[in-house]
């Protein structure tokens, strides 16, 4: 094809063939100035904003979590604490193929050998055995609020079933993770920035964990074994509404407060009771909550995540303690028989809802000794997640087990309230030995809708005391009428109706002590005026009346205290890490009503009838020496409620204060649906003294109440 | 290795049969070793009389010693921690490598390059032959593109070159007519195709831009060679115009073939990436972003000798072999850099001289289909470390670590050199 031989002269002028190469060379120094100003554009125009790139790219900030404080109750017992465990992270911008890593992950987590008997054990009852607890929890509620039979029959038999397994020593159902799990864990995360955590361990078993992972890198990519602390609650549900729960941060709580107090998206934050009320409690310009400041540590990372060595690292500061007033046992006890009660009247009306709460208050300092409310929660749910049935459970509209009922629920509180249009006529100078005629020709006749007496036939002639002990409607009603709406009224204010208590917890409501001008607003019409019939119904607690249990357990510590009423409180100190006290609360005196003593023996002397011979609520206390027993009154309130019958439905109230005759503590209850005080929150109150009296029975005693 | 080899061992069989005056019967040994001897000093004095050695141009010859020295330096560190227990392992290697490359070099430059026209027909239909063996045989994950340790279309380059440059020689007065460039395109399309189809979209343009630039210098009629050119441009436009299309504005990963482009998806998703590297941030993206960085954080000065935050802690894979210039950008800096890329410029410039100064036609082609090569893969490969070409696997000549690429280009030197010092004589 080719003669090498063959040299004749080119036909094209070598000029022609100079002039095409000429052309190449220039293109040579195009391409070279063009890499070259490429090269300074990135190195030196750039080179400031790639370095920062660079140096992103290799460090990591790691948040180190401060330490919630802790809760104790006044005897030093830990209401709730701040556990360390493990969790397992996954960064999803650094894994490539997620079913590669769900079923590498699925492995590691079936392993058994991670686990060694005696952490097993351990795991069995912290961490591992979460869904279990949950679950007998959850049944446990289920059954004291005896709540969708059903639902608790299979959740009983599932958690035997896991107790069994457990018990053999294997990993339990609940441990066993699917591919298919996690894998719709690793893609359930929308936002790449944050990790996805696929599972929690045991501090113990956490560590193993994290070094196996290590071990293997690049079989767990994107997958890192964060410490953390979990907010743990070792009484459970005891004291769970006053207590409250954390959890992670709203996006719009973050949007508020996030830059404020530098939280970030993950912050777990109190979400309810203390918790939330001292989350970030500020003193004197200084920050003394629970949750302190979190630190932080910078290090150098490489292109697998290994960390290569620590740049900067900055402590974080531990969160205050709280010392509370609580008394554990007393509130123990308080909660068992409120459940218990609770559950029994939940048994006669199984088409309500029913719940209740009662309040155990120091009446010198006003620090709250106990404070329960039914339906329960326990807070270790929230911290750990909810199940869907938790979440059914927690989140039901009718139960609305979340609300606090010693302070966000308001109710008529019935006969109770006599003591204060008691303590009117007392203040308007009406001998209390002046008697009334209570008999059904007396309401019958009235022109003044008088609202009739519960004792068929009427009690006859009347004064203060036979009136308080039998609850006498028409005594206080005409006797209200008689000092005039705006003595009793006052006297209403006075003792703390309609106000807040402002005690440290989250979510408290006002009530309501309906007043003329109160009427002028809100209602219309004929209903705009204060009648006479207001009048009646407010002295005896219905109408519009509507109190907090809390507001009644102040008013019967003030009645105990002779006319001075103290600011509820529960938190006694805040101590920091060092057990330095930082703030100390100083009992506050809200008003002192200045009783005459006359006054305050005969209001203290009409709360003993009721609970002595003759009195509404004499069965009750016989466990207690005659030193220790209580004055009560007690109250059967209307409901209110439009989907109830006002012939049968009511709730059940009851007052004291103990003992009787040197008053240390004052008690309020309410039972929804439980008819007569002395019958259903009665004994919520003699198991609740008995306790903190030290006089501890079988509190399991069920009581049948009403019909 | 093979084929040079070949052409190495025709030439000495050539070279006794042109000696017919030799005596045939038994020789002793010494005798044989005498008429070895002999025959080289032959040799030698016939090059001595051509004045081959006067010729030598020390001054290339330096610069591109420093271009090596540098490349090895760049190497020693970029290497250090791809085996974590043998830190010499690939710089020991290279640097041998390179060793044999100076003595391949000065042997191919020893040898006249106008002898390979006779071999020119028997060069193509041996390289098609391999590169089809490639295709049925090959290995290496992903593409077929290693036969026995080494990569037959790095070969086929500088054989192509000789071949091309031969076949365009033969033809310089008929270029004019357009049949015969579409012949001419047509005889480097079919080694340019089978390397496409291994599949190395890298080495294929390589492939092109080799043809172009020598049909341009051999004066291929225009009309044809820049409707030619303009129906390249044409088709990356519609390649670029679909990728928009097909990838919503180059937001979303490709998931399957765009009909009628003979690319693959993943090599079109490289093509793409290149434009928004953030589209595919954990795969060749994450390579172009990270490269980016690392030679943009080396700023002036670079971070220093094995200090490379960026190559050093795995952020880029492939820094010993295609990413040796990010390794270069981050270590040593924009000065250093540009140094290398002047040299690069300054030893091009001297090796292209050489066309001018070619003995003939043949010469000036082959230089053009060399400088254009090396050119290429420079801007190709710099290019997609800084983020301004598509990401298509082309080595950066002499810097990156494989022993395939180091001794074609460096054979390609050598030939340059053998054409350079058979040239005219110069001022």
């Amino acid at each position: 094809m080719s003669d090498p031989k063959n040299n004749s002269p080119e036909k094209e002028p070598q000029q022609v063939i100079n002039k095409r190469l000429f052309i190449i060379y220039i293109l040579v120094f195009v391409v070279f100035a063009v890499l070259i100003g490429r090269l300074f554009y990135m190195q030196i125009i750039q080179g400031e904003a790639y370095s920062e790139r660079a140096e992103n790219n290799i460090t990591r900030t790691v948040e180190l979590e401060a330490r919630r404080g802790v809760i104790y109750d006044r005897n030093g017992n830990v209401l709730a604490s701040s556990e360390p465990y493990m969790s397992v992270n996954v960064y999803m911008d650094e894994v490539e193929d997620r079913e590669a890593l769900a079923e590498a992950l699925a492995e590691l987590f079936n392993r058994e050998d991670i686990y060694t008997a005696e952490e097993e054990a351990r795991a069995a009852t912290a961490v591992s055995s979460l869904s279990e607890e949950i679950e007998s929890n959850a049944q446990k509620l289920a059954q004291a609020n005896d709540e969708e039979e059903g639902e608790t029959e299979d959740s009983q038999s599932d958690s035997t079933d896991d107790e069994e397994e457990s018990a053999d020593g294997s990993l339990t159902e609940n441990d066993k993770v699917t591919v298919d799990e996690l894998k719709e864990m690793l893609s359930s995360n929308v936002n790449n920035f944050l990790p996805v955590t696929v599972r929690t361990y045991t501090y113990d078993v956490g560590v193993k964990v994290a070094q196996i992972i290590a071990e293997n890198r690049d079989l767990y990519p994107g997958v890192y074994v964060a410490e953390q602390a979990m907010r743990s609650y070792p009484n459970g549900y005891y004291l769970g509404h006053v207590l409250g729960s954390v959890g992670t941060i709203t996006q719009s709580q973050y949007d508020e407060e996030g830059e404020l107090y530098g939280y970030d998206l993950n912050a777990i934050v109190g979400k309810s009771g203390l918790e939330e009320y001292y989350e970030h409690y500020t003193e004197d310009g200084k920050e003394i909550g629970l949750r302190g400041q979190n630190g932080s540590r910078t290090v150098e990372v490489d292109a697998n995540g290994n960390i290569v060595r620590t740049i900067s690292e900055e402590p974080p500061t531990a969160g205050n303690s709280l010392v509370t007033t609580i008394d554990l046992n007393t509130q123990e006890h308080m909660e068992d028989s409120l459940r218990n009660i609770v559950s029994s009247v939940k048994a006669s009306k199984p088409d309500k809802s029913v719940g209740g709460s009662a309040v155990l208050l120091d009446i010198k300092t006003g620090g709250v000794i106990a404070m329960a409310s039914a339906p329960s929660v326990d807070p270790n749910d929230f911290s750990r997640g909810l199940t869907q049935e938790e979440v059914d459970y927690y989140f039901s509209d009718d139960l609305k087990p979340q609300i606090n009922r010693a302070i966000s629920s308001k109710y008529a509180s019935g006969s109770t309230f006599k003591l204060v249009t008691a303590t009117a006529l007392l203040r308007e100078g009406i001998s209390p030995n002046e008697t009334v005629l209570c008999s059904p020709s007396v309401w019958l006749n009235s022109s003044d809708s008088l609202a009739q007496c519960w004792q068929t036939g009427g009690h006859g002639y009347v004064d203060l005391m036979g009136a308080t002990a039998g609850s006498c409607n028409i005594y206080y009603q005409l006797m209200a009428e008689r000092v005039g709406e705006d003595a009793m009224l006052q006297a209403g204010m006075d003792y703390g109706f309609g106000q807040k208590t402002n005690i440290d917890l989250p979510g408290e409501v006002s009530g309501l002590l309906p007043t003329p001008e109160w009427k002028a607003e809100n209602r219309s019409g004929w209903e705009k005026e204060w009648h006479t019939y207001d009048t009646y119904y407010t002295s005896i607690g219905q109408g519009a009346t509507e109190d907090t249990v809390l507001q009644l357990a102040c008013y019967t510590a003030t009645i105990a205290n002779r006319g001075v009423r103290m600011k509820p409180y529960i938190v006694q100190e805040i101590t920091d890490d060092s057990s330095t006290v930082l703030k100390s609360t100083e009992p506050t005196e809200v008003i002192d009503m200045e009783f005459t003593d006359e006054t305050a023996d005969l209001l203290i002397q009409a709360m003993k009838t009721v609970t002595n011979e003759g009195g509404t609520a004499v069965n009750l206390f016989d466990v207690l020496p005659d030193e220790l027993r209580p004055a009560g009154k007690t109250g059967t309130a209307q409901t209110g409620l439009a989907s109830d019958d006002p012939n049968s439905d009511f709730h059940g109230v009851f007052i004291a204060f103990a003992p009787a005759d040197d008053p240390e503590v004052a008690f309020a209850c309410l039972i929804e649906y439980g008819r007569h005080g002395s019958t259903s929150a009665g004994y919520v109150c003699e198991d609740t003294l008995n306790a903190y009296f030290g006089y501890d029975v079988d509190t399991s005693i069920i009581v049948s109440s009403g019909e | 290795m093979n084929n040079p080899l070949n052409i190495d061992l025709k030439l000495k069989k050539r070279n006794t049969s042109n000696q017919p005056n030799q005596k045939k019967q038994k020789l002793t040994k010494d005798e044989r070793k005498g008429n070895r001897r002999q025959r080289q000093e032959n040799r030698i004095s016939e090059l001595r009389k051509q004045g081959v050695f006067n010729r030598v141009d020390w001054i290339t010859l330096v610069i591109f010693g420093v271009l090596l020295l540098c490349s090895l330096f760049v190497l020693s560190s970029a290497s250090s921690k791809v085996i974590e227990e043998q830190p010499d392992y690939y710089i020991n290697k290279q640097a041998l490598f390179m060793v044999l490359g100076i003595v391949l070099m000065a042997v191919v430059a020893l040898i006249d390059y106008r002898r390979y026209r006779e071999y020119a027909s028997k060069g193509y239909i041996a390289i098609i032959i391999l590169l089809v063996l490639v295709l049925i045989f090959g290995t290496g994950d992903g593409a077929k593109r290693w036969l026995f340790g080494f990569q037959p279309s790095e070969l086929a380059k500088l054989v192509m070159i000789v071949v091309f440059a031969s076949w365009l020689t033969n033809r310089r007065e008929r270029l004019k007519e357009p049949k015969v460039v579409w012949q001419s395109m047509l005889f480097m399309a079919v080694p340019m195709a089978l390397v496409f189809l291994e599949p190395d979209l890298g080495t294929s343009l390589v492939f092109l831009v080799i043809m172009l630039s020598m049909l341009f210098v051999a004066g291929a009629n225009r009309k044809v060679f820049y409707g030619f050119c303009l129906f390249l441009l044409a088709a990356i436009v519609l390649i670029y115009v679909s990728l928009y299309i097909y990838t919503d504005g180059f937001t979303k990963l490709l998931e399957e073939d765009i009909p009628f482009l003979p690319l693959r998806s993943y090599q079109l998703m490289r093509l793409a990436i290149f434009i928004n590297p953030g589209m595919d941030p954990q795969n060749s993206g994450f390579h172009i972003i990270q490269s980016m960085i690392a030679i943009g954080s080396g700023g002036l000065l670079g971070k220093g000798y094995g200090n490379g935050t960026q190559v050093q802690s795995g952020f880029l894979p492939e820094h010993h072999t295609d990413f040796i210039f990010s390794v270069a950008g981050e270590e040593f800096g924009f000065l250093f850099c540009a140094f290398v890329l002047v040299l690069y410029l300054v030893f091009l410039i001297r090796l292209m001289r050489t066309a001018f100064i070619a003995r003939d036609l043949f010469g000036s082609l082959i230089v053009t289909g060399i400088c254009s090569m090396i050119i290429f893969q420079v801007l190709v490969n710099a290019g997609m470390t800084m983020g301004i070409m598509p990401v298509t696997g082309v080595p950066l000549p002499f810097f990156s670590y494989g022993v395939t690429s180091l001794w074609v280009n460096m054979m390609s030197v050598g030939l340059v050199f053998s054409i350079s010092l058979r040239g005219k004589k110069q001022k």
